[in-house]
């Protein structure tokens, strides 16, 4: 953590923490987004559970990395570990029955060495999260302002006066109308939209330099999905932030995205920039998720989904996960690999483009 | 397909032989309303208001047609599908299925419409009974209208519904639990399809599923139509989905339909300012068309339909609202837009970027 963010140090008065975490975003904001340097890196992230049945294997050697300023979207559908890698990197994930293995390293610094009291102050202001169903994850019997506050309660020994302050601050400034009125309401008398900011209100207290959205839209209307993307947008614009986008909206990714990268059974099988891979898909599963998908600006023609469904993380078929459900898939004759035995490899394939497939020269070239 | 569709003897009405020698379509709904009581106290309870879920809506479904309903949570979508499948008894206005009146019917001709209207629900874990196996799952009908299949075949009719859905028929002795989400709602889907239907009532069928899963029930549900000649009335909340399977669209708004036409006509030339914004909320998927689209955030919520605004429902988000919106409930017609819309300003404007040349 950097000196400058002041919040981890006990003694600091509120005044000293609100001036501080002012200046530093605005000093983030004024820095141009170096993409050079990744804030936050995950490096061959392996998560399992270990329960009374077999072995979940959620993820199998995820790596990523994201920039100041940067959006990378992770897309994939439900069940492929996308959700599981945000929590490992949240540590929110119970070990046991969790086992975690591989580097998480924010800022330089792999946070699965550090101890439980390092890891959470990086928790808040250097990394946060924000969830998919804003009901569950807000408590029912706090107001909303005493849980923004909470925030800079816990993290920078705010007052409690001060704290309520700056939780009406935080929710003028997600756009929620009358925040001084609604400051003391409770969840359940919010829209979905406007939970929504709440909980982008308390990810954002301590100026946090990644936030990782896990759904922030799938549960919200899509004129209130909108306006909640837009705020994202804005804010990240604002505070020069990194943005983890976890979803299987594959219109979303085109939107706002700057880089994706597809999951499939724990691991990822292409990334790239959001352009080419929208255009060129260069595996198997990401054109088959694209042909499945019905357009707006077009009756279209017949759908032409992936046959199957995803593996159980449990029974994750051998060689390439993919291969029962790929209409490319090869026995492997004359010494070419055999999708249904050799692993294929996370490897470039074209400048900036990763694809784990055999025959992603095929798909891009053929 | 026809020894899935064999389509038992019943007494014709009199209403019913005139429509089958007319053109009529098959389901016409008018002025439909549903308004549920808002109560006070325990013991003396009074009513307080009402809840207009559903305030005044016009539909047809035609022969072999696929009808879409579109519309944000809350606006009374799912409550017009409860009342067509006689779940809920209207508060006014009339569903004519085949040239009779739903509220009407009783005893037998009910029982025979309730058969003819199938629905396939939203969630495919909550809709089945998980302590039966699939096969009983679908033919559990069968036990209420057991002239749709003959005691004899029944265990065969099973065999081959489960079949016509895509699924093994060697599963019909499994249990919910041990299908995936998609392989649920096909049996879902053969559930409604054991009683020989003619409407089938969609309420967001395709919403739980991955977009991979979802693509095949989709695919799954044309085909049926175009095999067995079924009508849908498809309800969903994404819009590109009823976009793919419907041949008309209707956008509902707050109780209301609010625009109604081709998907060529809702979606090309969207002329009623919430149609125009519902689109261009929606993210699109090609790289070239980023951005081009022309973007209207609607701001503030849906309001209370146990209180909705005067005149137009639409007006307190409106950008183009004026006085008499407030004074003047705009009917859904045709202002020259060649499809009705209901809205005084209504004019053509495109939204939804094509490939061809972007919005303007």
């Amino acid at each position: 953590m950097t000196p400058s963010t002041s919040g981890a140090h006990p003694a600091g008065t509120p005044a000293d923490s609100g001036t501080t975490s002012r200046t530093d975003a605005a000093a983030r904001a004024t820095a141009t987004p170096d993409t050079g340097v990744p804030v936050l890196e995950v490096e061959d992230l392996r998560v399992e559970f270990r329960t009374r049945g077999p072995v979940v294997n959620a993820v199998n050697g995820v790596s990523y990395s994201i920039a100041p300023g940067e959006t990378m979207a992770i897309l994939g559908e439900s069940g492929c570990g996308k959700s599981v890698s945000a929590q490992a990197i949240m540590g929110i994930l119970d070990t046991p029955p969790a086992v975690i293995s591989g580097a998480i390293r924010f800022e330089g610094r792999d946070m699965l060495a550090m101890g439980a009291e390092d890891q959470r102050k990086i928790r808040g202001p250097g990394v946060s999260m924000i969830f998919q169903d804003a009901l569950s994850a807000l408590n029912p019997v706090y107001s909303v302002g005493y849980q923004i506050g909470e925030m800079f309660r816990a993290h920078r020994g705010t007052s409690k006066k001060e704290a309520r302050e700056r939780a009406v601050e935080l929710m003028d400034r997600v756009r929620i109308p009358a925040a001084r009125q609604r400051v003391d309401d409770y969840p359940h008398q919010f829209s979905g939209g406007m939970r929504q900011r709440v909980m982008i209100a308390m990810a954002l207290a301590l100026d946090p330099k990644v936030l990782i959205a896990d759904e922030p839209t799938t549960a919200l209307d899509v004129t209130v999905q909108a306006q909640v993307m837009d705020l994202l947008k804005d804010l990240q614009r604002d505070t020069g932030m990194g943005l983890i986008l976890i979803t299987h909206d594959l219109g979303v990714v085109n939107e706002v995205a700057d880089r994706v990268s597809v999951m499939y059974a724990g691991k990822v099988v292409e990334t790239g920039t959001t352009d080419d891979v929208f255009t060129r898909p260069a595996h198997p599963y990401t054109r088959g998720l694209m042909s499945s998908i019905p357009l707006l600006e077009d009756k279209g023609h017949r759908l032409n989904p992936i046959v199957g469904a995803p593996p159980s993380l449990a029974a994750i078929p051998p060689g390439c996960s993919f291969h029962l459900r790929c209409p490319m898939a090869r026995r492997g004759a004359d010494g070419r690999p055999d999708c249904a035995a050799d692993v294929p490899p996370l490897r470039e394939v074209v400048v900036g483009r990763r694809s784990a497939c055999h025959y992603s020269e095929e798909l891009l070239h053929g | 397909m026809a020894d899935v569709q064999t389509r038992p003897e019943r007494r014709t009405s009199e209403a019913r032989r005139a429509w089958e020698a007319s053109g009529d379509p098959l389901l016409e709904i008018r002025g439909l309303q549903k308004h549920f009581p808002l109560q006070q106290g325990i013991v003396f309870k009074k009513t307080v208001g009402h809840v207009r879920a559903v305030d005044g809506v016009d539909l047809t479904v035609g022969r072999a047609e696929t009808v879409g309903l579109v519309g944000e949570s809350g606006c009374g979508k799912s409550t017009v599908s409860k009342l067509l499948v006689a779940l809920e008894r209207p508060t006014a206005g009339e569903i004519v299925y085949k040239g009779e009146d739903v509220s009407r019917m009783r005893g037998s001709a009910l029982k025979a419409y309730r058969r003819e209207v199938q629905m396939i629900f939203q969630d495919p874990y909550s809709s089945l009974n998980p302590r039966m196996t699939a096969g009983d799952i679908v033919a559990e009908g069968w036990a209420v209208h057991p002239d749709v299949a003959p005691r004899k075949g029944r265990d065969r009719r099973i065999r081959d519904l489960l079949d016509r859905v895509g699924l093994n028929a060697d599963y019909a002795n499994r249990y919910p639990h041990q299908f995936s989400g998609g392989q649920r709602q096909r049996i879902g889907i053969a559930r409604a399809l054991a009683m020989s239907p003619e409407l089938i009532v969609c309420d967001e069928p395709v919403s739980a599923l991955d977009v991979s899963v979802q693509a095949q029930v989709m695919n799954l549900l044309e085909d049926l139509q175009k095999d067995l000649g079924l009508s849908y009335l498809f309800i969903a909340h994404d819009l590109s989905v009823v976009r793919h399977i419907s041949h008309r669209v209707n956008v509902m708004y707050l109780g209301r339909i609010v625009e109604t036409g081709t998907d060529g006509d809702v979606y090309g030339h969207p002329s009623h300012p919430y149609t125009q914004a519902l689109l261009s909320s929606v993210p699109v998927h090609e790289p070239a068309l980023r951005g081009k689209g022309d973007r209207i955030l609607l701001t503030g919520d849906v309001p209370s339909p146990a209180n909705p605004p005067s005149g137009c429902r639409f007006r307190t988000r409106c950008w183009k609202a004026q006085d008499v919106c407030a004074e003047q409930d705009p009917e859904l017609r045709d202002r020259g837009q060649g499809h009705p819309s209901a809205c005084h300003f209504a004019e053509d404007h495109q939204v939804v970027p094509t490939v061809e040349g972007s919005a303007g």
